[in-house]
């Protein structure tokens, strides 16, 4: 096991790599540079800031000092448009915020995924089957970019049970984590209602059932934990993916996380901010992934990593 | 027993007897069991609905999508005042000329809503037939050839894979954008700005950028189409028909499209379906962030946009592009689950 997590560990290498050049070749190539304006700053200015980040190197060359700053020092670079403040400093700030929101979203997303998916499941072809996958169709076709509106009109601007919009406080965190998590609700409802019938046709149900356990603990501990696998595969990518898609709802609840600097970076050429952002995605994508493959062996004991 | 369960036993009876003789035809069977299931009838409808709405747009449409009198700036319609907040009807001007209301400078929100189907239809369906065109290639000769191949075509795709999608395709709208924007005759910068001259004025739009919009997309659409295919293709070269084309000497080119590609169309036309939503939507979040279609063109994710900014005070802004999207969203997924339904009934109330 320890094996397999550090072999894992060392393909991640290889991952971050190829991905920190597409996206290094990618920033680069786009023209103009990051001290462009509307009113053109005189040519030794720009020169002397140039020199200053070390734009005026070959482009490999700033590759290799920005890889190196990295695992030297842990350092993701300046950022162009602020003196003060580092790459390091948008993280320490912004990505507790984005993370939060994730994990946020990830426990709304399970919490009513799972259980409508198993009464789905328990109760096939009937009012309940239906009603929750209604409910799933419905959050696979409002997107979050829908939802979010919605969520204020109604429970903010008419009802006035929530605030707007905002941050920090558990009541601000409410309908952006739903907004959010609804429609990654629906995929998990939907997978866990196909495998749950999977499992209940299977012959260790019966086996359960006929030991004479009681219906509650065949179903929890020997239906839902093998019907969870397959929802556990998809648990990674969406994590990352719920982390990576707060654009959206961070921009209409006005949330400071990462995703709105990441925009406005890309916009301004601010190369380390764009890179660094990129990076801490994919080491998200990747890493979450790894634990997806360890809980595996955790709910299915045949599954051994050597 | 009832009579209506008889008469359902013998209306297959009936449907059996009639098939007699005539060889089974999968897509006319597909058909069939498609237009018998009804949700994915009304997705289907809905879908022939916004075709029609997005062909017809300048006849259709009440006004001009791009010009609005500023002074009828943020109508509100008179029969929606009751549904939105109460103290709405101290500030906002209402009206009955725009059925939807207006928006800040004053356009119509529906004439938008029905230009935007000419930005949101060709997005998804540009976006399935690239994912599949690419996809299906790059999954054939991987899947087929094996071995070194496919082990570093594979690869390829993981590594695609492990690149944020989002960011990626966030990346590659601001590359287009500001690399494309030269004009200067002679580069190729030039000549994709003609081409995207050529499928705005195609679209009936004045300069939405939908060609970068289609490439952005495109790039990143094909990898689970790709995977799909090389699936399906490792189970199906091993099969004796493969085997049988084999001995009487077909080569492989042949065997590819005659055999083994009528064979992996259903799944692979069913995933796209159900990926048009996706491609709908990626469009809708890159107006969103203001790298999509470029004003004026109506796109439904510049109008969400425009619309959030002013929530707190003309809900309605926001509220009908938001709807349009959940109906086309609704409507591709049901006609995706009908269609998953109908070419591989095997699969029916599984997912």
């Amino acid at each position: 096991m320890l094996r397999y997590i550090v072999r894992r560990l060392l393909w991640l290498v290889p991952v971050l790599f190829f991905i920190s050049v597409i996206t290094f070749a990618l920033a680069h190539a786009v023209p103009g540079g990051p001290f462009d304006r509307e009113k053109p700053l005189p040519k030794e200015i720009i020169a002397n800031l140039n020199k200053h980040y070390g734009l005026d190197q070959p482009v490999w060359k700033q590759y290799v000092d920005y890889i190196g700053g990295i695992v030297t020092r842990f350092d993701f670079g300046p950022i162009y448009s602020s003196r003060s403040r580092r790459v390091n400093d948008i993280f320490a700030d912004h990505l507790p915020v984005s993370a939060q929101l994730g994990i946020l979203a990830l426990l709304i997303a399970i919490g009513i995924g799972v259980p409508l998916g198993v009464l789905a499941a328990l109760k096939q072809n009937t009012f309940w089957d239906y009603l929750s996958m209604g409910v799933a169709t419905f959050g696979i076709a409002v997107p979050n970019i829908v939802l979010g509106p919605l969520l204020i009109v109604i429970f903010a601007l008419t009802l006035g049970w929530f605030p707007v919009a905002g941050w920090g406080t558990p009541a601000k965190m409410i309908m952006p984590a739903f907004a959010l998590g609804t429609g990654s609700s629906a995929i998990i409802a939907r997978l866990t209602r196909a495998s749950m019938l999977q499992v209940i046709r299977e012959d260790y149900i019966r086996t359960a059932r006929a030991k004479g356990l009681s219906e509650r603990t065949v179903m929890i501990r020997h239906a839902l934990k093998n019907a969870f696998i397959p929802v556990a595969t998809i648990l990674g990518p969406m994590f990352a993916a719920l982390v990576t898609g707060t654009f959206i709802v961070e921009q209409i609840f006005a949330i400071p996380g990462l995703g709105k600097y990441f925009i406005t970076s890309i916009t301004n050429r601010d190369y380390p901010v764009v890179m660094g952002a990129i990076l801490m995605y994919a080491l998200f994508l990747v890493l979450s992934n790894l634990m997806v493959d360890i809980t595996y062996a955790f709910l299915d004991p045949r599954i051994r990593y050597t | 027993m009832t009579t209506q369960e008889l008469t359902a036993r013998e209306q297959a009876a009936l449907r059996l007897s009639e098939r007699m003789g005539k060889p089974a035809n999968l897509w006319l069977d597909a058909w069939r069991r498609l237009i018998r299931n009804r949700a994915s009838l009304l997705g289907g409808a809905l879908v022939l609905l916004l075709v029609m709405a997005a062909i017809l747009a300048p006849q259709v449409a009440p006004y001009h999508y791009a010009e609005g009198d500023s002074n009828e700036a943020y109508t509100v319609p008179n029969w929606l005042i009751g549904l939105l907040p109460g103290n709405i009807k101290a500030y906002a001007k209402t009206g009955d000329k725009f059925l939807f209301g207006s928006d800040y400078l004053g356009r119509d929100v529906l004439s938008r809503l029905i230009y935007g189907t000419r930005v949101s239809l060709p997005v998804g369906f540009m976006g399935a037939f690239t994912a599949l065109a690419i996809g299906l290639v790059y999954g054939c000769i991987s899947g087929y050839y094996g071995g070194r191949v496919d082990n570093i075509m594979m690869r390829i795709v993981d590594i695609m894979y492990a690149f944020p999608t989002m960011l990626l395709i966030i990346l590659m709208m601001a590359f287009f954008k500001s690399t494309f924007a030269d004009v200067s005759p002679g580069t190729m910068a030039y000549t994709f700005n003609r081409v995207n001259d050529f499928v705005d004025k195609l679209l009936g739009l004045r300069g939405g950028g939908m060609l970068f919009i289609f490439m952005g997309i495109g790039i990143t659409a094909w990898m689970g189409m790709a995977r799909l295919t090389r699936g399906q293709i490792l189970s199906l070269k091993e099969k004796e028909f493969v085997e049988a084309a084999h001995m009487i000497g077909a080569g492989d080119m042949r065997i590819i499209i005659r055999h083994i590609v009528p064979n992996i169309m259903g799944p692979c036309i069913v995933a796209q379906t159900l990926a048009i939503p996706g491609y709908i939507n990626t469009e809708v979040f890159l107006s969103f962030i203001g790298l999509g279609v470029d004003p004026p063109t109506p796109s439904w994710g510049t109008m969400i946009s425009e619309g959030a900014q002013a929530i707190r005070s003309y809900p309605h802004m926001v509220l009908f592009p938001a709807i349009a999207l959940s109906l086309t969203m609704f409507a591709f997924n049901f006609l995706g689950d009908g269609l998953r339904d109908a070419l591989d009934p095997k699969m029916k109330g599984t997912s």
